[in-house]
């Protein structure tokens, strides 16, 4: 699966996609924005997430990808909508659950990822390499 | 570590209880676990911090990350962190 970010915020959606999102009271978005990359920059989904009842898709966070951040998904349009054959489901000891590689269900995988754990690291290599190789072949065999 | 006010591009690394010092977090700080957020940015003020790393790393790409709460907007425990050391370059 990818997505081409096209929003900026959740300000500038329109109201067809505004309806789709989940206001929780109380709760303030306030990292829901694509500003971390130029519109239309174009990403491999490696996992889809709920958080506050908004669909995320896991991304690796641009320029180097060396760890993953949540995009709100409304924020974006998919571009490829095939489902990787590395997705599993995951769900955690805490109801939370998770569709992406087996590896995710290790406890709190993307902290541990972004605070540059070695082993992580060298999976979360191995996991892009994965997916870019299967949409090389998977586009090939198109 | 004290409070600071971050600004740039956010990003949302891990939120509630996928966040590993959440219970810490939420002990130390109060709130809930799902109102706990770990961020990280590239346009952080205040900008001596910004300068400090880049000249600590002679040059080296930084990030921020730090932990929200989304509730009070409270921003906590901000740290330069080299990308070339997340990575594993380094």
């Amino acid at each position: 699966m990818k997505v081409k970010s096209r929003f900026r915020s959740i300000e500038a959606l329109p109201p067809d996609r505004a309806k789709l999102l989940s206001r929780q009271e109380g709760s303030h978005l306030f990292p829901w924005n694509t500003k971390f990359a130029p519109l239309g920059t174009e990403f491999i989904v490696y996992g889809i997430e709920f958080v506050e009842g908004n669909l995320c898709y896991r991304i690796g966070n641009p320029p180097q990808e060396a760890y993953t951040i949540l995009g709100l998904a409304v924020l974006f349009d998919v571009t490829d909508p095939r489902v990787s054959r590395h997705w599993e489901f995951h769900v955690g000891s805490d109801g939370w659950f998770t569709l992406g590689p087996s590896s995710w269900s290790i406890e709190f995988y993307h902290d541990r990822l972004s605070d540059g754990e070695p082993e992580l690291v060298d999976d979360f290599a191995s996991i892009k390499k994965r997916f870019a190789e299967e949409y090389f072949s998977a586009n090939r065999d198109d | 570590m004290g409070e600071a006010t971050v600004a740039g591009a956010h990003r949302l690394i891990a939120s509630g209880p996928a966040i590993r010092d959440v219970g810490r977090l939420t002990a130390q700080y109060g709130r809930q676990a799902v109102d706990w957020v770990k961020l990280s940015t590239r346009g952080v003020s205040p900008s001596a911090l910004q300068s400090y790393a880049q000249q600590a790393g002679r040059g080296a790409k930084i990030e921020i990350h730090y932990y929200g709460n989304k509730a009070t907007e409270l921003v906590v425990e901000l740290k330069s962190v080299f990308s070339s050391v997340i990575q594993g370059k380094f």
